[in-house]
């Protein structure tokens, strides 16, 4: 095995994508591909966020809005793309404005999150990179988006369920 | 411990398995005729081979108990000891304590298993009759001369523990051989295939099902993009395409077909373990039962199958208990004193039934009734049809049988068993004549993995429901639709009054326009325990489907079974009514 793979193997590779203005990244490892916005059927009784399920050559899959999940404006005039991750064995679709590029960050460029006071619950951001002059969110998309949303959606269903009744 | 090592370890265990449920099958069939020397000489070999592999991998346990079991059925076989009901009885569970010792190595493949008790059950058998007459061969009429010559060629098989076996079933055969060459041809022969109780076999391989399920998505996949190639080509107008994607069709359809037929197993060694509770229900109940099967070859998807091992038992359990009378009540009826059990699959409009019937007492429609009347599940005025009173049985909570027994009752049966059923997709029917005998009749999809499905539309979006699910659907006539503020909307459906609910209301979204039911098309669901009716916008059509798991995000939502790709390549929901409806009725009440 040569030396230069063992050394990027040693730093994690990233991809990283746009949300508005903002620039997130996530671990490359953890993604599938990267498509266009396909057509997609909506599931009722799931949060806003949850746009549906879209047929992946045969495989069917949510896709999930990860702009509104995180209440980020999405930007105007983007390449909205759809990132398909691989969270534990199950495919999930992510959407975000536009896929940027490929980081290979060295460890030191990698800081903890500044710890800030807040109501909104910031652990599924892993930790920050700081690129030019621009900030990197390393993003759980776990956190972000899976294990929270088993509960969201049953509620969303009983809500929902009460007010038919 | 090495991989090679390993891998043979495991391939025993399975083999062992297969010899188990062979073994056990002679067994039954040496209790109805305990004469029956090929039938010995098929379990002595079935043992034989046990030990030899089971040495061979290093299961020293399993050896061991095998090589003293064989030299239990040696003396079975030369006629040393009779064979009697109890005999029978100890043998199946020497192999029921073998499957033990096999499942225990199957979780871990150093697991020890004490098999000393079992032992010495067995050296008390073996010593304790041996002066019975010599009763079990004197039917086949071998002459003294050649029982002896037998037992040498027995005894020569006994020794070795490696020696490939000789596929002759006859042991005369055997024995005219060894007179010819004595002690020595044997291990000329390769070693032998494990007997079945089959006579033809065709060639077989073991394929991973794993394997099998890559295949079959990827099938399911192809079959999707074949429709949708076909419904382009529509629009296009190139002949020879459209007459190509034609071909290609009728290929894929095929394909699918063969690779669905690739998961399907036949129901002969669920059939064959009936036989087992059969014997043990019967004994345990001091009854006479036999249990005949029709249909071993049936065929049924594997998934299906292992679901439908459960509700059987329970069902023959049931037949055993409450069905077949006892004897003497039997022979006071004017009954034969055997009471006959019989298992029938068959296929039957692209469906598989399944015929649990038995020839006892039949359901009192009348008592059931007023036993439900007893219990506060129907009210005492309550006007119900004989169909209706035996279809209590399935009511949760209910038993009819004055006693609870060890076999059945305590009221927590039958409505599993519907239940169970439903889950897969199939339903129980009850035929049922006092006194002449019950008939349950299971009626089961051939897979799961695709449904007929009724593609529905509403406010823009597309439905899967599964026919299956689908009672009936109607244009309501304006006087048949009746909104009250109270109970909502109701349906007047030939003298029912239907709850009548809008699929975008059930599914929570706002309507777009206020339709009139009479221009929507009311879906009648009666598999649920009430019957209701569904306003859709309409009915697209009917296709079968093959059902997509959908992501785990959203398996919390019991009213979505799954989603199936429709021909254009979007995925639709495939609705659970039954699951849709219910937190609306919870809120009703």
């Amino acid at each position: 095995m040569s030396s230069a793979k063992s050394v990027s193997s040693n730093q994690e590779r990233f991809l990283s994508f746009s949300l508005g203005i903002e620039e997130y990244a996530v671990p490359l490892l953890a993604v599938r591909e990267v498509i266009a916005l396909p057509e997609y059927t909506a599931v009722p009784y799931t949060p806003p966020y949850f746009l549906g399920i879209m047929n992946l050559r045969g495989q069917v899959i949510s896709i999930m809005d990860l702009r509104q999940k995180l209440g980020v404006k999405p930007g105007v005039n983007t390449e909205t793309a759809v990132i398909i991750c691989d969270l534990n064995g199950n495919s999930i679709g992510v959407v975000v404005d536009s896929v940027n590029t490929v980081l290979n960050p060295a460890a030191t460029d990698i800081s903890d999150k500044p710890e800030i006071q807040s109501n909104r619950p910031t652990d599924y951001i892993t930790g920050v990179y700081r690129k030019d002059k621009k900030l990197v969110l390393f993003l759980d998309l776990f956190k972000s988006l899976s294990l929270e949303d088993h509960q969201a959606i049953k509620k969303s269903h009983d809500g929902a369920a009460k007010k038919v009744a | 411990m090495d991989d090679f090592e390993k891998e043979l370890k495991i391939g025993f265990l399975d083999e062992a398995s297969q010899l188990l449920s062979d073994a056990e099958q002679c067994f039954l069939v040496l209790e109805s005729n305990p004469n029956d020397g090929a039938m010995l000489d098929k379990i002595f070999r079935l043992a034989h081979n046990l030990k030899g592999s089971s040495k061979a991998v290093g299961f020293e346990d399993i050896g061991v108990f095998t090589h003293r079991l064989e030299s239990f059925l040696l003396q079975l076989k030369n006629g040393e000891l009779t064979i009697r009901s109890e005999t029978i009885s100890l043998l199946l569970s020497c192999n029921d304590h073998i499957r033990v010792m096999v499942e225990a190595l199957k979780a871990d493949l150093d697991a020890k298993v004490d098999s000393t008790e079992l032992i010495e059950r067995i050296e008390l058998a073996s010593s304790g009759n041996l002066d019975a007459p010599n009763e079990s061969l004197s039917d086949e009429g071998p002459t003294p001369e050649e029982v002896a010559l037998i037992k040498m060629v027995n005894d020569s098989f006994a020794d070795v523990a490696f020696d490939p076996i000789l596929e002759t079933s006859a042991i005369e055969t055997q024995a005219a051989e060894v007179i010819a060459m004595p002690k020595a041809p044997e291990k000329a022969q390769s070693p032998a295939p494990s007997p079945s109780p089959v006579s033809v076999q065709e060639e077989s391989i073991r394929v991973s099902l794993a394997r099998l399920e890559k295949l079959i998505n990827s099938v399911g996949e192809l079959v999707i993009f074949q429709t949708v190639l076909r419904e382009q080509s529509l629009s296009s107008n190139a002949h020879l395409l459209r007459k190509t994607i034609h071909q290609m069709g009728k290929v894929t359809k095929e394909v699918q077909d063969i690779s669905m037929s690739l998961r399907m197993v036949p129901l002969r060694q669920t059939f064959q373990k009936m036989q087992r509770i059969v014997r043990d229900t019967s004994n345990m109940l001091d009854k006479k039962v036999h249990l005949s099967t029709q249909g071993d070859d049936t065929e049924l998807d594997k998934t299906v199958l292992e679901n439908i091992s459960d509700p059987l038992v329970h069902l023959i359990r049931n037949a055993c208990d409450h069905g077949i009378e006892s004897p003497s009540v039997r022979t006071a009826n004017g009954k034969s004193e055997n009471g006959s059990v019989t298992l029938n699959a068959y296929h039957q409009s692209g469906k598989l039934v399944i015929e649990v019937k038995d020839d006892g007492a039949g359901i009192d429609g009348e008592r059931l009734k007023q036993k439900a009347i007893e219990k506060g599940i129907v009210r005492p005025d309550a006007k119900i049809s004989e169909q209706e009173a035996i279809h209590l049985i399935f009511h949760p909570g209910f038993s009819t049988k004055a006693q609870v027994t060890e076999v059945s009752g305590r009221g927590v049966g039958m409505d599993v068993v519907k239940t169970n059923i439903e889950a897969l997709q199939g339903e129980v029917q009850v035929e049922t004549v006092l006194g002449k005998g019950t008939t349950f009749k299971v009626i089961l999809p051939l897979t799961l993995a695709i449904i007929d499905g009724m593609v529905v539309q509403n406010e823009g979006s597309r439905f899967v429901v599964p026919l299956s699910h689908v009672h009936e659907t109607l244009k309501p006539a304006p006087e048949d639709v009746k909104e009250t503020i109270g109970i909502g909307e109701v349906l007047f459906l030939r003298g029912e009054n239907l709850p009548l609910y809008r699929l975008h209301s059930l599914l929570g979204q706002k309507k777009a326009s206020i339709k009139q039911a009479s221009e929507q098309i009311a879906m009648v669901i009666r598999y649920a325990n009430q019957p209701f009716a569904v306003l859709v916008d309409d009915i697209l059509g009917q296709q079968q489907v093959v059902i997509k798991e959908v992501g785990q995000e959203i398996q919390s939502l019991k009213w979505m079974s799954g989603s199936a790709i429709l021909g254009d390549g979007k995925p639709a929901i495939i609705i659970e009514m039954n699951e849709l409806v219910k937190p609306a009725k919870r809120g009703v009440a």
